[in-house]
């Protein structure tokens, strides 16, 4: 005999019993890591479409700001172009996914009036939901003379293959898939082709700039705004598109959070569970308790023994609960977040990390209730 | 060797053993006979140290045994006593060898040398090829030897027994009252409580307990 004895032998003859202290601490493992499991495809599938919403930061002058919504050229103060490289410079520049420079101009083509937008290659990658009959855009994309339509600038301008802007004759190479943005009212020319059609060279309106960090925990869009801020001139800012950005934010956090309290609700229901449970088996071993306390063992020995068999269910609690945990995300995590459930590896030591802590918290009490008890009291209750 | 000096325990107003005096040498062997709620095994368990008395004292070997903290009684108990009781008390969870094992896990032996021990004793008792054997798996009276067993196991000096053969039919208790008379016959020293006159009857000396106090 030795003190794991009394522990291991207890728990493999009484297998039930075993089974039952076991389940407590699975139940509030597998649904920790279910739902953390769970919680990060959603994340993942989120900052993946989020992305697409395109950028999330604007730069523009700070003088004159050009309205993006109304279209309305007037007066808008330029930007030089070549800031795109102080944007590029920034200290976290690998979270910039594009920089898109924009000048806007608007034309007479025929009797109507066209806002017209001069994009860089750059477009495509900031704009990923630009669709040509369903399919993105590949060769389609506008070069020199030639034109890319928003879907109701084709429809005002009726069917043709060209349109002459200042007297220039640009080609149509294709007409997007609706957006619902002001995108479906534009047109789309080469920044150069514009530039040089308007005399305004090396000048944008604005700047479009797209990050992967729109839902990062460790940085956000503010703080990618304000790098890009200290790299500009005095006459630029940048902006943050925080409506979009912040209420992606929020409702991921919100999520998280609601997730959060569910696992810490069942994570204390499984301790509560197991401390029941233990206290349940000190009664149920008051006599063998008594009996070795007559025998002379003494109370710290009785005291390590409940502490220890409640550390034991814990890990085998945690281990199972990790598996059991993966399982349930892994069948029911497609269906919630609708997308592929990865299981999360780094969350086994952190679920049998969890599960010892709640083993051994859930023991206290009736560790000390059982070293505790009068060998008189518990023998004679036969 | 047990020396009680005017023991007296009360529960409230209730005195359940009154002013006991008694003198137990060593390889003697004495029951103490009484009826049910007389006060033994009150009596018992205060010798034993796992009770204390409202006044006066309890010398084992030269030693005030309430005089002692918690710790070291323990410690003392285990060394000196061994326990049978009634209701045999043996762990459910454990095998018989494993039951045995455990007084002599408690003093510290290593576990081959437990199991040597354990078996030898067992074996004496005639349970040799019901070693593994769980409690539930074995008779009340097989349950009985192997208590006794366990009782040996540290080879103590004082066998403390109470109602030993209260739960077995006429015939195995005899049989138990046997072993336990052959361990004093092998010098060790024997306290038994019973209702039983029959059972008294093994004894060496026999002790009456009259509304509550040893006579």
């Amino acid at each position: 005999m030795k003190l794991m004895d009394f522990i291991t032998k207890e728990m493999i003859r009484r297998k039930r019993g075993a089974v039952a202290g076991v389940l407590c601490v699975l139940l509030g493992i597998s649904i920790f890591v279910a739902t953390q499991t769970t919680n990060k495809a959603l994340y993942d599938k989120t900052k993946e479409q989020l992305l697409r919403f395109g950028a999330n930061i604007i730069v523009q002058s700070k003088g004159e700001p050009f309205d993006i919504y109304s279209g309305s050229v007037g007066s808008a103060a330029l930007l030089p172009e070549i800031y795109t490289q102080e944007i590029q410079s920034i200290e976290h520049s690998k979270m910039l996914i594009a920089i898109s420079p924009k000048l806007y101009e608007r034309f007479k083509v025929g009797t109507q009036s066209l806002l017209v937008v001069g994009i860089t290659p750059d477009e495509r990658k900031a704009k990923p939901w630009w669709l040509i009959n369903n399919d993105p855009i590949v060769n389609q994309f506008p070069e020199n003379k030639e034109v890319l339509l928003g879907q109701y600038a084709a429809r005002r301008l009726g069917s043709s293959s060209h349109i002459e802007l200042n007297g220039e004759r640009f080609a149509i190479t294709a007409v997007l898939d609706e957006t619902g943005s002001p995108d479906d009212f534009m047109a789309f020319v080469p920044l150069k082709s514009l530039q040089s059609l308007t005399h305004k060279q090396g000048m944008v309106n604005l700047f479009e700039v797209s990050t992967s960090c729109i839902a990062c925990k460790t940085m956000n869009v503010n703080e990618i705004a304000k790098e890009i801020d200290k790299m500009l001139h005095g006459d630029a800012q940048a902006l943050p598109m925080k409506q979009i950005a912040e209420a992606q934010m929020a409702t991921l956090t919100k999520v998280e959070q609601f997730t959060r309290i569910i696992y810490i609700v069942v994570l204390c229901l499984g301790a509560f569970l197991l401390m029941n449970h233990m206290s349940s088996s000190v009664a149920n071993q008051k006599r063998d308790i008594g009996m070795l306390l007559a025998m002379g063992m003494e109370s710290p020995k009785i005291h390590r023994i409940f502490i220890l068999k409640g550390v034991i269910l814990g890990l085998i609690g945690g281990f199972a609960g990790y598996f059991v945990g993966t399982g349930i995300s892994m069948v029911l995590g497609p269906q919630i977040a609708e997308t592929k459930v990865a299981p999360i590896v780094y969350l086994l030591p952190y679920s049998i990390g969890i599960a010892l802590v709640i083993g051994a918290i859930s023991s206290i009490l009736p560790a000390r209730k059982a070293a505790t008890l009068d060998p008189i009291e518990a023998l004679r209750e036969v | 060797m047990i020396e009680l000096r005017n023991v007296t325990k009360k529960y409230g107003d209730m005195e359940v053993v009154k002013t006991a005096n008694l003198c137990v040498e060593k390889g003697d062997f004495v029951s103490v006979l009484g009826p049910s709620g007389s006060g033994k095994t009150t009596l018992l368990n205060i010798i034993a140290g796992l009770l204390s008395p409202t006044r006066g004292e309890v010398i084992v070997d030269g030693v005030s045994l309430y005089g002692l903290s918690l710790r070291k009684r323990a410690v003392f108990r285990r060394k000196k006593f061994g326990f049978i009781f009634q209701t045999f008390n043996l762990i459910p969870y454990l095998t018989t060898v494993e039951n045995v094992e455990v007084p002599l896990y408690l003093a510290g032996i290593y576990k081959k040398k437990q199991k040597m021990i354990a078996s030898e004793l067992l074996e004496k008792v005639g349970l040799k090829d019901k070693l593994n054997r769980l409690p539930s798996q074995l008779s009340v009276g097989e349950q009985q030897r192997v208590a006794i067993a366990r009782a040996l196991a540290n080879n103590p000096q004082v066998i403390l027994a109470d109602e030993p053969t209260g739960n077995l039919d006429s015939k195995t208790g005899k049989e138990v009252i046997t072993y336990i008379r052959r361990l004093n016959e092998d010098g060790g020293t024997v306290l038994l409580v019973t209702h039983d006159r029959e059972m008294a009857s093994f004894a060496r000396r026999e002790i009456k307990i009259v509304d509550r106090r040893l006579l």
